[in-house]
């Protein structure tokens, strides 16, 4: 006697696994993200004068259908706000592309601060005053939890 | 674990005496430098900064504390006058990774990234290119 295997039922669930983990991850990268715009908000490696690069320091998730093109205009806002009618330096509000390229099945998360010289921060003076970098450095590994806390949840 | 501070010293080290880091070195001297513009972060002072080039250790952050590897993120800054531009940087940078091969620390794994390319820092007023790495340990 033949032995007949149904594979459909098999195949649907896979479907429904991926399309659940998938959303997971997005759960999980949105939560990363606001834990790494907390965290960067938070530094104590600059004290700032007109609170633009605080203000506008904003994390958030890229990835298929989303390019972060509200975020950054939402940092943007941010930064011109608090720089409005601010003379204590020559900084500028500034939105640059980040140069970051995703394959089409790739999702991530930006942190930034949209000034002219939050790069200055970054680097100069033996990177003093950066923050972005640490940030990302200090916390990846808890965002990678975060994301798989995500997908537990969604799979229990 | 091993002490942090013990890693950060044994990394230091490699330059600034260790025989990995004699080519280093040896390329510092033929640019009128030496072994003493090889310093530290803390070490900075900005009115008086060692002959250049100069070779600065910034440790940075720590991360994959809630998990059993820990990685520290070191970069070494690499600093120049501002009439040499980046030329003499752009040697030295190979020498420096070659002096660290991945097991160079005893208990630890080293992974440069990729070099920032060419900047300009204006608080030192120095042509500056940093290399920045991993180091894992458990």
């Amino acid at each position: 006697m033949p032995f007949v295997i149904d594979d459909k039922g098999l195949y649907t669930g896979l479907d429904r696994l991926l399309a659940t983990i998938d959303e997971a991850t997005d759960t999980g990268l949105e939560r990363g993200a606001d834990h790494l715009e907390a965290v960067a908000q938070a530094t104590t490696a600059y004290v700032g004068m007109s609170g633009a690069t605080r203000e506008s320091t904003t994390a958030y998730v890229i990835g298929p259908g989303k390019d972060g093109s509200t975020e950054a205009a939402e940092g943007l806002a941010a930064a011109q706000a608090a720089l409005a009618g601010f003379s204590g330096h020559q900084g500028q509000p500034l939105s640059q592309d980040s140069g970051v390229v995703l394959g089409s099945d790739q999702k991530g998360i930006i942190l930034t601060s949209f000034t002219s010289y939050v790069d200055i921060l970054e680097r100069e003076d033996v990177a003093d005053k950066a923050f972005l970098g640490p940030t990302l450095a200090s916390e990846d590994t808890t965002v990678t939890q975060i994301v798989a806390e995500a997908s537990r949840e969604a799979l229990r | 674990m091993r002490d942090p501070a013990d890693i950060k010293a044994a990394f230091f080290a490699v330059l600034k005496t260790d025989a990995a880091g004699a080519a280093v070195r040896a390329q510092l001297v033929t640019y009128g430098s030496s072994a003493a513009s090889i310093i530290e972060k803390e070490d900075v002072n900005k009115n008086s900064l060692p002959t250049p080039p100069l070779l600065v250790l910034a440790w940075g952050a720590c991360g994959g504390g809630r998990t059993e590897v820990n990685r520290f993120l070191p970069t070494w800054w690499l600093y120049d006058a501002m009439e040499r531009r980046w030329g003499r940087l752009t040697v030295l940078v190979p020498l420096i990774r070659a002096a660290y091969p991945k097991a160079a620390l005893v208990s630890c794994e080293i992974d440069f990234l990729i070099d920032a390319g060419e900047q300009t820092d204006r608080a030192l007023n120095m042509r500056a290119k940093n290399l920045p790495c991993t180091v894992l340990t458990r």
